[in-house]
């Protein structure tokens, strides 16, 4: 599942427009399953209401979806954190392979890719105070 | 997550994910996850490892989007196994390819 950095033209407030084309590609893409965090969706903003970090201000948006999810993709010269106001170590991989699929003693080969983050640092809440903290992304 | 499930040393280019059966929706394909679809309870653990590579050093600044960022391109590798009832998706060893991996060192928002 691979999406060309110029796939994307900058939109308001920073956020990034996918066009319906390459959404429909980009979920072709997923075969099989989809096993997602939902740190970087819309209701992660809701969540950091209620204290803890708070999502990157830009992201990319779909639409007709008028949600901004708050993520860019793993690129050169994007921001790969999905917090903000926040200090400290980043890894990013994404990463291509294979994996096997077996349920019932049937087995199949299936291709993955996956983007897995990790944020380690000090950061500002949404209750205004300083802490520390390990976030992931997967 | 668990401070120690990670770790990170952006001067010689190395770092470490690892968690064991984290709980995680099964949203089956991405055009369902991201309409906020039907989701199943299951689990993941994944094993990843950042070194090798060019292990080439960039810096970068945009204030723009208020970041500045220093990092450490590496290659990558990942182990990986979902599990949802009887169903198993397991990595195959050997198959990861790096696309693009880095540690790195971020600045953010009031920090930048």
């Amino acid at each position: 599942m691979r999406i060309p950095t110029h796939a994307f033209h900058k939109g308001h407030a920073g956020a990034r427009s996918l066009s319906r084309r390459q959404l429909m590609r980009m979920a072709a893409g997923a075969a099989g399953t989809a096993f997602l965090s939902r740190f970087w969706m819309p209701s992660f903003t809701q969540a950091a209401a209620m204290g803890g970090p708070k999502p990157i201000v830009g992201g990319i948006s779909m639409p007709p979806m008028k949600e901004t999810f708050h993520i860019f993709l793993p690129e050169p010269g994007n921001e790969p954190s999905t917090i903000t106001d926040f200090d400290g170590l980043i890894a990013l991989s994404n990463v291509q392979g294979t994996c096997t699929r077996s349920r019932g003693g049937v087995s199949s080969k299936l291709v993955y890719d996956v983007d897995l983050r990790f944020m380690k640092g000090r950061y500002r809440g949404a209750d205004g105070k300083e802490a520390t903290g390990t976030f992931g992304f997967v | 997550m668990p401070p120690e499930s990670t770790m990170a040393d952006l001067n010689k280019g190395i770092a470490m994910m690892r968690w064991s059966r984290v709980p995680m929706p099964d949203q089956q394909d991405l055009m369902n996850a991201l309409n906020n679809g039907p989701a199943f309870p299951a689990t993941v653990s994944f094993d990843v490892r950042w070194s090798g590579g060019m292990q080439k050093r960039k810096t970068l600044r945009n204030s723009q989007h208020r970041f500045a960022l220093q990092i450490m391109e590496t290659a990558a590798t990942i182990e990986w196994q979902a599990e949802r009832g009887d169903l198993r998706l397991t990595s195959d060893a050997g198959t990861a390819k790096t696309v693009y991996a880095f540690v790195g060192r971020e600045r953010n928002g009031i920090f930048f």
